[in-house]
């Protein structure tokens, strides 16, 4: 019987700093075939396992990239490695975003902190097949200057899409001013930036708990109904496979069903955001 | 069709099975009857109310090392081991029929599952029992071999082909006796339409018997150890001394615990004990219910009996209408 739970091993290429406590980890991988939004669990030997989404995009082949926030154990360790070293893959799980249903469609972005990891592969997918979608839009929201992830993207973004960024705080995280001369205030704040009407566009929404109500909010006040709307959820996970009961909200599994829902499908849902 | 057996012969049958399998029986052990392996026939409990911990601790233990972690590889640890359960409750046997479900293909669950032997035998219900309402008071094929009494004597049954070699042997018959459904029938305390009340948890899902039941609850998750269809585990790596060398082990948890739905960043999206509280029940009788067209609850009655807070399941589910 095939193990479930057994990683493979598979080689760091390349590790790049993207902010204090963010690394992007290059992970090659062979016959890999995965959808945005779909997440992997990577293991390190004696440290642990935690579940992380693939952050770059399917047409990108012989490896994953995963943007990994430094929070607890496993993260920690991942952070000490350096290209050569190995960790372990299992995966790639769960339900990423649906471009069969989404195609032709305007879509807008909503990102917030981290929640950047998995809605960058859905991005960079929909820019590489562009001419099979609308307009795109991309909010993006970080605490601070210093914790914008893919600086290095933007200028290509703001060229092939609707690229609007936002920071909490203009400060630097020791308090000194970051000479930053964009938008302040948080993500929900650039929808007034918006200038055309996204009442028929697909959102997607990826950022930490606390955000979900607040972009649900803007999205209705501009007219999408509720079934336009996709989140990707996060919770707490030990098996990613639907057993160990640790992401279950009420009758669904974020490792099975999600982590992307359909907000029409997630609201009849208690505790899902 | 069953077989009948004497009680006296019983002992030969439990040395034929002793012969391929560990058995693990019910013994007594001061006031209480526990699981645990026996290997002579007279300290096995024919008769008892209920053992503390189900069969659970066998099949699925209590920490269980999964990988060992050898010089930085995962080297799977697959058990190998052949028990037989006997003398095992209706609602027991059936609870391990249940967790066949969700563990149909986890490679530990079925090592074992596979080589196991299931001996099932007639109970007497007692106070707490509620085995009818959640419908695993019937013999089902989870049992190899049912032990039905009769009198002062047994008929066997036989579900299975691991079964089947047990009742051919000659302590068995010879003639048959026609039983057309073997089951547990009894007045029940409280009947419970277990379906109906499943349904009605996520329409009335702020009902005030979760926050009632929750002030009088010590989170101190007895219930769900002793639940034989309390499943939930977590994952960690040990480390030993030696570099590179440890394993990866699985080890029981709750969802009663306040870590277990909290995220990074300090999320919990079960903060509240009554969400979580709540949450033994959603799962049971309606998420598994949904998964597996069965509760995953069969009535046994050990978490009303081993509560602190005396917290009756049946209580809290009759609250919720369709009792
Ligand atoms: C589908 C999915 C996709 C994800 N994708 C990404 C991604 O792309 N990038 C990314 O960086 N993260 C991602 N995450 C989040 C990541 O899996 C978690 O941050 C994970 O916990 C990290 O593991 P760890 O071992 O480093 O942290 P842990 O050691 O598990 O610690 C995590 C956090 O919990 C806190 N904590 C742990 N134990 C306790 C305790 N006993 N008491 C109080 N607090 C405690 C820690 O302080 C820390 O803040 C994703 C999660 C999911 C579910
Ligand atoms: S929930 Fe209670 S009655 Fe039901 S199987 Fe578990 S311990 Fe037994
Ligand atoms: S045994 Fe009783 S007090 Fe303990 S967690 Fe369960 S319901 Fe709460
Ligand atoms: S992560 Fe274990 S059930 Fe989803």
């Amino acid at each position: 019987m095939e193990n479930i739970y057994k990683p493979f091993k598979s080689k760091i290429l390349k590790v790049t700093e993207q902010t204090c406590d963010t690394k992007v980890f290059r992970i090659e991988v062979k016959d890999f075939e995965y959808s945005p939004g779909q997440f992997v669990e990577l293991s390190i030997p004696g440290i642990g396992e935690a579940p992380i989404s693939i952050t770059s995009s399917p047409h990108e082949k012989g490896y994953i990239d995963l943007c990994v926030r430094r929070v607890g154990t496993v993260t920690n360790a991942l952070h000490r490695m350096n290209a050569g070293d190995y960790v372990w893959i299992r995966g790639p799980y769960g339900v990423g975003f649906p471009f069969e249903t989404i195609k032709g469609k305007d879509i807008v972005y909503v990102a917030g902190g981290i929640g950047m990891a998995p809605l960058r592969s859905s991005l960079n997918y929909v820019l590489h097949h562009k001419k099979d979608f609308g307009k795109i839009t991309v909010l993006y929201g970080a605490r601070t200057p210093a914790d914008l992830l893919y600086k290095e993207e933007f200028d290509k973004w703001a060229k092939e899409c609707n690229f609007l960024v936002t920071v909490d705080s203009d400060k630097l995280p020791d308090g000194k001013p970051s000479g930053w001369k964009g938008n302040i205030g948080v993500v929900t704040t650039l929808f007034a930036k918006l200038n055309y009407s996204i009442k028929d566009a697909i959102g997607i929404v990826c950022g930490p708990p606390v955000m979900y109500k607040f972009v649900i909010q803007e999205f209705r006040k501009a007219g999408m109904p509720d079934s336009s709307i996709y989140l990707s959820l996060e919770r707490h996970m030990k098996c990613g496979v639907g057993k160990c009961q640790h992401c279950q909200i009420n009758n669904r599994y974020v490792c099975l069903d999600g982590p992307v829902f359909n907000y029409a499908d997630a609201k009849q849902l208690p505790e899902s955001i | 069709m069953g077989k009948r057996i004497k009680k006296e012969n019983l002992k030969r049958l439990f040395d034929d099975i002793s012969k391929e399998y560990k058995v693990i029986a019910p013994v007594k052990r001061g006031e209480d009857y526990v699981l645990e392996e026996v290997k002579d026939f007279s300290e096995v409990a024919l008769d008892y109310p209920t053992t503390i911990l189900p069969a659970k601790k066998f099949i699925l233990p209590y920490k269980e090392p999964i990988f060992a972690l050898d010089g930085g590889e995962f080297k799977e640890l697959i058990p190998d081991e052949k028990i037989a359960f006997f003398a095992l409750h209706m609602c027991d046997a059936n609870a391990i029929g249940r967790l066949d479900l969700v563990f149909w293909n986890d490679p530990y669950y079925q090592a074992r599952r596979e080589k196991m032997l299931i001996v099932g035998i007639s109970c007497k219900p007692i106070e707490t029992c509620f085995c009818k309402s959640t419908g695993a008071n019937v013999l089902t094929n989870a049992c190899d071999l049912f032990l039905k009494a009769d009198g002062e004597n047994y008929i066997g049954f036989s579900m299975t082909e691991k079964g089947r070699k047990f009742l051919s042997q000659l302590y068995f018959g010879p003639e048959t006796v026609d039983v057309r459904e073997v089951k547990i029938d009894y007045d029940e305390k409280m009947h419970l339409d277990i379906y109906t009340i499943g349904r009605r948890i996520l329409e009335d899902y702020n009902n005030p018997v979760w926050e009632q039941t929750a002030k009088r609850c010590l989170a101190c998750t007895n219930c769900t150890l002793v639940c034989p269809l309390c499943y939930c585990f977590d994952v960690i790596d040990e480390t030993f001394i030696v570099p590179n060398e440890g394993q990866r082990v699985r080890c029981w948890d709750s969802c009663l615990l306040l870590s277990f739905a909290r995220v990074a960043g300090g999320h919990n999206f079960r903060k509240d004990l009554k969400a979580r509280y709540r949450n033994i029940y959603t799962h049971k009788f309606k998420t598994f219910v949904d998964e597996f067209g069965v509760p995953s609850c069969v009535g046994c009655g050990r978490c009303i009996t081993f509560c602190p807070a005396d917290i009756d399941m049946r209580e809290t589910l009759s609250k919720l209408g369709g009792a």
